[in-house]
């Protein structure tokens, strides 16, 4: 049974997990999400980016603070499964603070289409997103790191099947063993983002304008999480591709993924029907697995939608959501003229970020007394199947 | 609203003043170049090329419409026409006692996301960074015809609501939705975008 907890940093919120119990919390403030995973000896691993909408900083950084943990040493990957204006939100913050930890990101952007868009958008800066704003500074944070040369090369590109992180395995001594494994972009899956971050470079002679994301997403850093007997499976924001050059069905045939079934999945982008691959639930994940996903509100796409939350529910008892989506759709509180103005010419208004809950899941290592993960649930992160009543 | 002295000298040397308000320069064949800073408030004064005293519009009384045409033509042309050459008075430009205004309350930045045919979602961002961040559907009414034109996804306008005073003393309560018309990318933009690429590409060594 989950816990609800109160959202307060008094509580046992802030309480670190010991050495052993590992950890994965999700954040999601309705537009964007970041997760954080303990791996074990008081080491963290960061996974995309969100804003925590009382501080506007990002939530890794504000919640692993609160924990006590030392960023510039504890933090040893951080990895932006896509450069999506949700999954990067103050990341490049993350990135400077980390001082000693690798950056991981999809070898689909190694090439000089991407940097060309960066260089398009310096050019403009009113013309930037959110997702480009970020990767330029954190590739400028890598340049100089690299030159430094202190701790190598600080980058790791990921794709298919290679191994991201791996703890030392000369200092292991009690320390459980630990590997992250991406599982996609698939080689073809590469190949066509290329295409797609051409097509977005602007031709002579067209108007300016902010540059628009390519969707659906096939490019996204799929993560396989091992530490010791457990496995957690971080889907990202990958979607299902009809021409089978990238997308789940790639993964699930996949002869060279890691062997093995996840107890926790984070449920990829959002919940979405086109992000659902049923082989997921039967090759990759355990039966019943904790699973857990974040709301996304954009315009008029809310996720998930009513019959995802009934397919998801259909297959685990443990679905977590960070927050309801109706919640997400609430307007802000303005009054007088304003307000009324306002009411008179929109025919919705909503803030894109609000207070998002948190969902951690903790477990101990090798014990038998706490065979379960433990959920904890702070306001208003919810079981999915209550987050529609 | 400070007073500025007119400083317009006629023939024969006298000046006239004080007059005051906004910026008024022209120059006649046979008499001395003159300027002028005008205030925003109804004056008149005397042709100067035919009688340089000076006069309030509330002066000029029943004639005051008539005059001001007059004086509309004399103060838009270099070359005045013999009719307002000749008239006995000229006022300069009526300016109302009241002036138009927008006072701004709150105001957004906006990108459109998405487009329908009779509606758009923008993001919003507050331009004085109070309000969180916004989405927002607006009419595809809201807008003029021109901006229509420019409605894109990528697009960006400025959104603001506030009060707008008009010049009859009136207040409104009012939205203003005005699109940003951008340039479009030359060639040398794109060479200077993709050498600033290959610079980077460098530095990161890939």
């Amino acid at each position: 049974m989950p816990n609800a907890c109160q959202n307060s940093w008094d509580g046992s919120r802030s309480t670190p997990p010991q050495p052993s119990e590992i950890e994965v919390s999700l954040f999601g403030p309705g537009y964007g999400e970041c997760v954080v995973v303990h791996v074990g000896q008081g080491e963290w691993v960061v996974v995309d980016s969100c804003l925590d909408a009382q501080s506007k900083e990002s939530s890794a950084s504000v919640y692993l603070s609160k924990l006590g943990v030392k960023l510039e040493k504890k933090v040893k990957l951080i990895v932006a499964t896509h450069w999506h204006d949700d999954h990067v939100r103050g990341l490049a913050s993350v990135v400077k603070s980390c001082l000693e930890a690798k950056f991981a990101f999809s070898s689909a952007l190694r090439n000089r289409e991407f940097l060309d868009l960066i260089g398009a958008m310096q050019m403009r800066p009113m013309m930037d997103t959110t997702g480009i704003k970020e990767f330029t500074e954190i590739l400028s944070v890598l340049a100089q790191r690299g030159k430094n040369g202190v701790l190598g090369d600080p980058k790791i590109f990921a794709i298919a099947d290679r191994l991201l992180w791996k703890r030392d395995s000369q200092r292991l001594g009690d320390d459980p063993e630990c590997e992250i494994i991406a599982l996609s972009p698939s080689d073809k899956a590469h190949a066509r983002a290329l295409e797609s971050l051409r097509g977005l470079f602007p031709l002579e002679n067209t108007t300016k304008k902010r540059m628009a994301q390519p969707s659906p997403n096939h490019n996204s850093v799929v993560l396989w999480v091992k530490i010791a007997g457990e496995r957690i499976l971080l889907g990202s924001d990958l979607q299902n591709d009809s021409e089978a050059a990238g997308g789940w069905g790639v993964i699930v045939a996949s002869k060279t993924r890691p062997p093995g079934k996840a107890s926790v999945f984070k449920i990829p982008h959002h919940g979405s029907q086109n992000a659902h691959h049923s082989d997921v639930w039967s090759a990759l994940l355990e039966v019943n697995p904790h699973s857990i996903l974040t709301p996304f509100v954009q315009g008029n796409v809310s996720l998930p939608a009513k019959e995802d939350i009934q397919r998801i529910s259909a297959l685990t008892s443990h679905a977590y959501i960070t927050s309801p989506v109706e919640h997400s759709r609430k307007p802000m509180k303005s009054s007088g003229a304003v307000n009324k103005t306002i009411n008179e010419t929109v025919r919705f208004i909503r803030p894109v970020l609000f207070s998002g809950g948190q969902i951690r899941l903790r477990k101990m290592l090798n014990s038998p007394e706490s065979p379960e993960w433990q959920v904890e649930l702070f306001p208003p992160a919810c079981s999915l199947q209550t987050s529609v009543q | 609203m400070s007073q500025t002295a007119i400083k317009w000298e006629v023939e024969g040397g006298e000046e006239i003043s004080p007059l005051h308000g906004g910026r008024m320069v022209f120059a006649e064949g046979g008499f001395q170049r003159g300027s002028a800073t005008l205030p925003s408030q109804r004056l008149a004064f005397v042709n100067p090329f035919v009688n340089p005293k000076p006069q309030t519009m509330d002066s000029l009384g029943e004639h005051s419409n008539r005059i001001g045409g007059i004086a509309e033509s004399f103060f838009s042309f270099a070359e005045p026409s013999d009719a307002a050459r000749f008239s006995p008075v000229v006022f300069v430009p009526v300016v109302p006692v009241g002036h138009e205004r927008f006072i701004v309350l709150q105001s957004w930045e906006g990108c459109v996301l998405s487009v329908s045919p009779d509606s758009f979602v923008a993001r919003l961002v507050d331009s004085k960074h109070i309000r969180p961040d916004e989405e927002a559907e607006f009419d595809v009414n809201e807008l003029t015809e021109d901006d229509r034109e420019l409605l894109e996804p990528g697009a960006v306008f400025y959104w603001s609501i506030g009060y707008y005073d008009k010049p009859s003393g009136q207040r409104i309560r009012a939205s203003e939705i005005r699109f940003r018309r951008l340039p479009a990318w030359t060639k040398e933009e794109l060479k200077e975008a993709r050498d600033h690429a290959k610079r980077l590409s460098e530095q990161l060594g890939w």
